[in-house]
């Protein structure tokens, strides 16, 4: 028995030591080459001063930390002296529903936070962020992006990533289907034919072709998120931009009614249910459904963010390995896509300002983006990142670049508080028109009319209106 | 010692702890969604939040998405329980009668109660995918051409929702009702054969009423419990699609967490609160319209 003891006490240790040795001859370092060789401006502005010793922040976070993140923070602690508590939370939304807690009770628990596309504004508006200065490198991020996290010309969120969806497609299919695999559709009227064309059933037959069984499709030519979440207006910002839609015009009108509009939903519509080219299940495909119908193999093109293209060239999930070609979404009458994203804010509630400013700041540094695009695949939040990752990583990056530049903000985000309200009525209409409950414009019409007493209850003319207008 | 001889100072004290957590963590919450009910409560815009009596409790009879959401409750209720009821009861009899592997088949039973809602929202999600799923793989395979769209299809989304449901929640009815079997002493069964009765009015005038008392305690959890489902739903169709499968807790959440009007959303709990007690009284009242004490 004593033996027995001690043996297991030297290989529980051994196990131990081993596994610390071995993270810690792998861990993560982080860095920062591109910021020292940076002007002074641009290092004053990222580099915290070393005048925080014994001072925290509370930072609220979705997801666990991954190795760059915890190694970027470690070494913010290290230059300035101050201690990072990371406040990890499963969800986006389980760390929105926190924040927002601590908001209304306003117990001053988190001092700075990270958000996606929506958040900075949002909480802008809402009042709740300061704003943050503007930094002497702002050229290199880009626009859409700085304009999606500033109210009035003030910034309220820094970038640390970019995102735009970007084609997929089947470079296999395209051949089997006699299309050139380097020529992908330019506009979406081809892209439908495309489909067509690559919509097979199980009998080898197309869509377009005699005897072609609807209720028995191997491989769809298109899919769309259809599901009653973010996931269906984000997938339909992209068409209804490129049709020459928008969601308001220039005063705050909402637009959404526009032929352009309908149009682009008329379209998403037909694909589903007239040309059969999508998924039967398509009115509650979210992103995973989504995702693993393609790296199955079982959809030959997709519009999708830049994450899928990683999932679909590894061997140990995928069926499509060397298959998928990557590169700009098609236009319809004209080249424009969302763009998400991340971004780190400064919340008003923190009573430590200056360090959590110097935190979110700190997030927003070249060399924390060239980690997030070069090592973990995101779109990269700045120009020069881009150009970087387009050396080391041609395929996927030189599709983000050629999508980035064509974003459109979705500007339900200017609404601030309203815009989960106005997202909810956005999937709400799509999955009408989608199952056929409504026609597009019956349900873009009754829509509207929902969204403009969203409106009308939050205030939105007479309180958020003047804040945008301001410049 | 007069303190503890005195039985119900003595109880009262023991209980007092009791009281103030149940006070703390139930009573308060319950006051407090009450008080937001009454006003225009802005969770992250106090400054816009406003009392306004009952409006929320009458406005929201005026929102078509509550109303949708009220009837499928409805639906959703009244369907699951009785079929969760009726099969619970099969299965609970038929166990009784098996006397080998009784153990094992009921354990094999009882498998989908050690799944979290949520995680069993996600899973038939995926196995009624169409092309991914092997429900209609299944179908397919057996010569079905068309397999229904089971949670795509508006028309029949909701009732996807309720098989799922009724398949996570025999298992309670038949735990319950096997357990209410055990304690129906077989010499009163043996004494009814010998009398005459056939099955049916063994069942009918004997098991039934012995069963009556746990099938009402069982119909009402359940019935609390069904009424206000959130995460099968959340994980299975989110309340869609076209918001054919919504129900109330769903348009709750949606209500405070989306749009921020916690004022709505407490107002509907309330209504919530209030439909499950008629309800509940309803139903004791039919279950004992013959008095409790001739049980």
């Amino acid at each position: 028995m004593k033996i027995l003891k001690k043996i297991l006490i030297v290989v529980s240790t051994t196990i131990i030591f081993s596994s610390w040795i071995l993270s810690s001859s792998n861990a993560f370092e982080c860095n920062i080459p591109i910021l020292e060789s940076s002007s002074d401006a641009v290092k004053a502005y990222y580099i915290p001063e070393n005048k925080f010793a014994g001072q925290f922040i509370n930072v609220p976070k979705e997801n666990v930390e991954n190795e760059i993140d915890k190694a970027c923070r470690e070494k913010f602690e290290e230059l300035s002296g101050a201690k990072v508590n990371m406040i990890v939370f499963p969800k986006q939304k389980d760390m929105l529903d926190a924040i927002n807690l601590a908001l209304a009770t306003k117990s001053g628990e988190f001092d700075a936070m990270t958000s996606g596309a929506g958040g900075a504004k949002e909480y802008g508006l809402g009042g709740h962020l300061n704003p943050l200065p503007q930094p002497p490198d702002l050229d290199d991020f880009y626009t859409g992006d700085i304009n999606q996290y500033s109210i009035g010309g003030e910034l309220m969120g820094i970038p640390s990533i970019a995102d735009t969806n970007i084609l997929y497609w089947r470079t296999d299919l395209f051949e089997e289907a006699g299309l050139d695999p380097t020529k992908p559709p330019k506009t979406y009227t081809e892209l439908t034919e495309y489909a067509k064309l690559l919509t097979i059933d199980k009998n080898g037959k197309n869509s377009t072709e005699e005897g072609f069984d609807k209720n028995n499709i191997e491989i769809y030519g298109f899919g769309f998120k259809g599901e009653a979440s973010l996931a269906s207006p984000w997938e339909w910002y992209n068409y209804l931009f490129a049709f020459g839609g928008d969601l308001f015009d220039s005063e705050y009108n909402i637009v959404i009614d526009s032929p352009e509009s309908i149009a682009s939903l008329q379209w998403v519509v037909d694909n589903y249910r007239v040309h059969n080219i999508m998924p039967a299940d398509t009115p509650v495909y979210d992103y995973g459904a989504f995702h693993t119908l393609f790296i199955q193999g079982k959809m030959a093109m997709a519009v999708n963010w830049p994450y899928m293209y990683g999932m679909s060239q590894d061997p140990e999930q995928s069926n499509v390995v060397g298959k998928v070609a990557v590169g700009r979404k098609p236009m319809e009458v004209r080249h424009a896509g969302n763009m998400g994203g991340w971004s780190w804010s400064v919340l008003k509630m923190s009573k430590k300002q200056e360090l959590a400013s110097a935190y979110a700041k700190w997030n927003g540094n070249p060399d924390l983006a060239s980690y997030q695009a070069l090592i973990r695949g995101n779109a990269p939040a700045r120009i020069s990142i881009t150009e970087l990752m387009v050396k080391e990583k041609p395929i996927i990056a030189g599709a983000i670049a050629k999508n980035l530049p064509d974003t459109m903000g979705v500007k339900w985000l200017d609404a601030g508080p309203s815009w989960m309200s106005l997202e909810k009525e956005t999937w709400k209409f799509i999955q009408y028109a989608l199952t056929g409950v409504k026609t597009p414009e019956q349900a873009v019409k009754d829509a509207k009319v929902e969204m403009e007493k969203i409106l009308k209850r939050d205030r939105f003319y007479e309180e958020i209106v003047p804040q945008l207008l301001v410049n | 010692m007069r303190f503890i001889n005195n039985s119900n100072l003595f109880g009262a004290t023991l209980i007092i702890p009791g009281v103030l957590l149940l006070s703390l963590f139930y009573l308060y919450p319950l006051l407090y969604s009450l008080y937001i009910s009454l006003h225009d409560f802005r969770l992250i815009r106090p400054d816009l939040t406003e009392f306004v009596g009952f409006r929320n409790y009458f406005e929201i009879f005026l929102d078509e998405e509550f109303l949708n959401a009220f009837f499928n409750t409805l639906i959703y209720v009244g369907i699951a329980l009785p079929f969760e009821l009726v099969i619970g009861l099969f299965l609970a009899l038929a166990l009784d009668k098996i006397t080998r592997g009784k153990n094992v088949i009921r354990a094999f039973l009882i498998v989908p109660q050690f799944l979290a809602p949520l995680a069993m929202g996600f899973i038939w999600k995926f196995m009624y995918n169409d092309d991914l799923g092997i429900i209609n793989f299944f179908l397919r395979y057996v010569g079905i051409e068309r397999p229904p769209l089971w949670i795509a299809d508006p028309a029949i989304s909701l009732y996807s929702c309720i098989i799922v449901e009724i398949w996570a929640c025999v298992p309670i009815f038949m735990l319950l009702l096997s357990a209410g079997l055990t304690t129906l002493s077989s010499e009163i069964i043996d004494a009814a054969k010998i009398d005459g009765a056939n099955a049916y009015h063994r069942f009918r005038y004997i098991i039934l009423p012995h069963l009556k008392p746990i099938i009402l305690v069982t119909l009402l959890i359940r019935g609390m419990d069904s009424f206000r489902i959130f995460d099968l739903i959340y994980g299975l169709t989110q309340g869609g699609p076209a918001m054919s499968s919504d129900v109330l807790s769903l348009y709750m959440y949606r209500s405070g967490m989306l749009d921020r009007q916690f004022g709505f959303a407490a107002s509907a709990g309330w209504i919530m609160v209030f439909m499950m007690l008629i309800a509940s009284y309803i139903l004791i009242k039919v279950m004992y319209r013959d008095g409790i004490n001739k049980q």
